[in-house]
């Protein structure tokens, strides 16, 4: 046994990895009250290398969360207003003219505010399909290409997005292709009775809570290659493919109800994305190595905006997050 | 083992945790192996129970056919069996699959809820190069394998048997049960079904010596044989009526008697042969009285089958006679008894009076048959309610049209359509009466005083010679009788020395002597 497989190595970057998390998720809770389901979820992706869309209703904290989360980790933050009225170059940046030390003019590209570490998109599903279309290289490839220029993102690069699901007019909403680029899908929901309390003392109050950062860009990119050394046992990888297979229509591993009302199933993004948030559970729990359970806590925040329900599902009143239970009912994890 | 060595604080290596998997591995093979059977019991119960009843039921169907396949014996075998067979096969072939170390720590790993601890540990334990995340998985599977080496693969509840199957194998129990209670079967011909009867049985295995150890040997008649042909179909209950078989003494008659039955039969057969011989008897009386029921249900029939056009009419048939005049014209040209008089036609025979439809009736009857047309006339004109009047007008008659709406538009369905709506007789007022009203005229005469317009007169000037052709203008050639016609017209005109042209057509001039035209054209 050499040096490099000693495993004392890793129980150090694990525990490594608890600090960090537990570092953020604390300074994050000093400005979010509750939501502790939503903060781990962020968390999650953050650390998973992986983009968030936020989805719930106005005045939730959505916005709030992704600011103080740029705040906590002391990386490059910027925040996109999305309109319908804004175009590609608005977000990617464009060449403009600029007087010269020499005082001539020249053109000069302005990087956009898609280039940062953390991008806050909000309300992303205000933009039109060419603007919508302009995060898809950020977001997949770590880049933008803008006239013969091709800059890279640095990491980490990080897209978090948010959406109001209620309020859909004048809205565009996103296709599949752009969805799928999301490792999660959360939904933002109302905060409990005895949170609101808390809630109010701390935006009504005199006092701002401070956010002072307390992990950094390389940090973040030492905890997702931590993240990505964690082994997963064959049957635990099976059994995110049989997740993700089963969640489309004609597979022999779905039940009835994806048959009946689901048009489109997950991609194998679906299990990728189970395989990093299992990754980042297993950690989080201390373990070693991924466990079916660490997936199955993750798939319904990888999935539900992995199944696109049919007409008849609509109809029925049936939600991918039922379609996600009802595979997770299934699907039974593999024994080998 | 790996409990102890927990205790004594001393850290697991890799290849002791390897010892310790394969350890729970087999402790938990033998139990999975049992809940594999059980599971298959419990998926296969209820065709099993199925089965369990199959050879009882097919017994039951043979007695009663009088051809019973299987004794008791064979029979509870066969039912025991058969399940058995069922079950083995099937659990051979879904439960008999080997169950590797995998699968096995698999198991126990989610049934104590370990975490897929022991599933990683066994998986990476087999890696040929291992990283660190892969040794401290392995490290860190040691207290779950303690925690499975101490409690080992728990006790799952069983799925029961579903009631369904309960049900059936209590049904075919019971089944089983009745069928081998049943008496040894005896067709109604008095020949055993599987088993020769103790009277076939008798001349050849029981000596007659034993006869004395029966206590009441019947009265043997003489001649038993010939008292027995007769009456074959008689209740045979086994052991008693070959009663007297079993003793000596009959066991001698019957050995007399075989070489008066067909050779080598026993009296049974024999006995059954006279059955045979008696069914081709007309004479036998025992062979009427049992089929006696199915003759009497068969009997009836025989005449029908010979007219079956008379079974349409009414139950009790009456003698054509009744019919009186109406013999023999068929069906319908008869009275109103008649079949084919149905109800709906003498309802459409509204608006004359009865003798008149009736004659009327017999010479339509007679011209075209007992036909069901009901001469023309369809069902669904039955009410006889007249069509509906599209009469745009404004009167119907002297009195006004109820259903006209004045907008000449459908208004009620029309009771007449298709081919019912040709055939004369039938009242279908469908022209419309009147004219189409024409409409106002209005004509408006107006006085306009005549203005004076200004017309100024254009100068006259010279339009010049034309410059180009005026292009091809057709001609059609006259045919010649044309081009004669024009001759003789012009010779007749300057014979007349150039005045009126001579009045007529052509025809008038035609009365010239045609040989002067053609001097004419001549000098032309």
């Amino acid at each position: 046994m050499n040096s490099s497989s000693d495993p004392h190595m890793a129980r150090e970057a694990a525990e490594e990895f608890r600090a960090c998390h537990a570092r953020i998720r604390e300074e994050v809770g000093k400005v979010i009250v509750g939501q502790g389901a939503v903060i781990d979820a962020v968390l999650t992706a953050l650390l998973a290398g992986g983009h968030v869309m936020l989805e719930g209703v106005p005045g939730l904290g959505k916005t709030m969360l992704v600011r103080t989360l740029g705040e906590a980790v002391d990386i490059d933050f910027s925040r996109i207003q999305f309109t319908p009225d804004m175009m590609p170059a608005d977000i990617q940046g464009t060449s403009v003219l600029v007087e010269g030390e020499g005082g001539g003019h020249e053109l000069r590209f302005q990087e956009g505010p898609l280039v940062a570490n953390l991008v806050l998109a909000d309300e992303i599903n205000r933009a039109t399909p060419k603007t919508q279309s302009a995060l898809l290289e950020a977001m997949q490839e770590r880049q933008i290409s803008v006239g013969r220029r091709t800059i890279r993102l640095d990491e980490p690069y990080c897209v978090m997005a948010t959406q109001n699901p209620v309020e859909q007019e004048g809205t565009y909403p996103l296709p599949e292709a752009q969805l799928d680029r999301f490792l999660f899908k959360v939904i933002v929901g109302y905060p409990e009775v005895g949170e609101y309390k808390a809630i109010l003392d701390r935006t009504t109050g005199a006092e701002v809570p401070e956010v002072t950062a307390v992990s950094s860009g390389p940090e973040i990119i030492r905890m997702r290659e931590i993240v990505r050394s964690v082994p997963v046992p064959e049957a635990v990888q099976m059994d995110a493919i049989h997740l993700v297979v089963a969640t489309q229509p004609g597979s022999e591993h779905a039940p009835a109800m994806v048959g009946e009302s689901v048009a489109l199933g997950s991609s194998p993004r679906g299990a990728q994305g189970l395989i990093l948030a299992g990754k980042v559970n297993a950690l989080l729990a201390g373990r070693y190595a991924v466990a079916s359970e660490d997936l199955r806590a993750a798939a319904h925040d990888v999935l539900r905006h992995r199944v696109i329900v049919n007409f008849h599902g609509q109809s029925e009143g049936v939600t991918p997050d039922a379609i996600v239970d009802a595979v997770l009912s299934h699907v039974k994890p593999p024994a080998k | 083992m790996s409990a102890r060595s927990k205790t004594d604080g001393a850290p697991d290596t890799p290849d002791t945790i390897g010892g310790e998997l394969r350890t729970i591995a087999g402790e938990a093979r033998g139990r999975l192996r049992a809940e594999r059977l059980h599971g298959v019991l419990v998926a296969h119960a209820e065709p099993a129970a199925f089965l369990l009843g199959v050879p009882a039921v097919l017994q039951l169907v043979s007695v009663v056919l009088g051809a019973p396949l299987l004794s008791t014996p064979a029979l509870i075998a066969a039912s025991v069996l058969l399940p058995v067979l069922w079950i083995g096969l099937l659990g051979t072939r879904t439960a008999g699959g080997a169950i590797d170390d995998g699968t096995a720590i698999a198991e126990v790993d989610r049934a104590l809820g370990l975490g897929d601890r022991l599933i990683a540990a066994h998986e990476f334990i087999h890696l040929p190069e291992r990283g660190p995340f892969h040794e401290a998985a392995i490290a860190d599977a040691a207290p779950a394998i303690a925690t499975a080496l101490a409690r080992g693969l728990p006790e799952r509840p069983h799925a029961p048997v579903g009631r369904g199957a309960k049900l059936r194998a209590l049904a075919a129990t019971l089944i089983l049960l009745l069928v081998a209670s049943l008496p040894a079967p005896v067709d109604s011909r008095g020949e055993p079904g599987e088993e020769p009867g103790p009277i076939a049985e008798l001349p050849e295995v029981e000596p007659a010596g034993d006869a004395g150890d029966e206590p009441s040997p019947p009265p043997v008649e003489p001649n038993l044989p010939e008292a027995r042909l007769p009456r074959p179909s008689e209740p045979n209950p086994a052991g008693t009526e070959p009663g007297g078989a079993r003793s000596g003494e009959l066991s001698e008659d019957v050995k007399k008697t075989l070489g008066q039955t067909t050779s080598g039969k026993s009296s049974a057969a024999a006995s059954a042969s006279g059955n045979s011989q008696s069914k081709g008897s007309p004479s036998n009386q025992s062979q009427s009285s049992a089929e006696s029921p199915e003759r009497s249900k068969r009997k009836p029939k025989e005449p029908k089958e010979g007219t079956p056009r008379e079974e349409k009419g009414s139950p009790p048939k009456e003698p054509e006679e009744m019919s009186g005049s109406t013999a023999g014209r068929g069906a319908a040209s008869g009275s109103s008894k008649s079949p084919s008089a149905s109800k709906w036609a003498s309802k459409d025979q509204v608006t004359s009076d009865d003798e008149e439809d009736l004659e009327e009736d017999e010479e339509v009857d007679d011209e075209f048959d007992n036909s069901d047309a009901r001469g023309g006339v369809q069902p669904n004109l039955r009410d006889r309610k007249p069509p509906v009047n599209r009469d745009l007008a404004i009167g119907f008659g002297n009195g006004k049209n109820p259903d006209a709406n004045g907008r000449g538009g459908p208004s009620e369905q029309k009771k007449s359509r298709g081919v019912a709506a040709l055939v004369l007789g039938v009242p279908i007022p469908d022209h419309v009466k009147g004219r189409p009203n024409p409409g106002k005229t209005k004509i408006t005469q107006e006085r306009v005083e005549p203005k004076e317009e200004d017309a100024p007169a254009v100068a006259a000037s010279d339009r010049g010679t034309r410059g180009e052709g005026i292009g091809h203008l057709p001609r059609p050639d006259l045919l010649p009788w044309m081009r004669t016609m024009v001759e003789r017209y012009y010779a007749a005109l300057r014979s007349t020395g150039g005045g009126e042209p001579p009045s007529g057509d052509g025809n008038t001039s035609s009365g010239t002597p045609a040989g002067s035209s053609t001097e004419a054209s001549t000098e032309r």
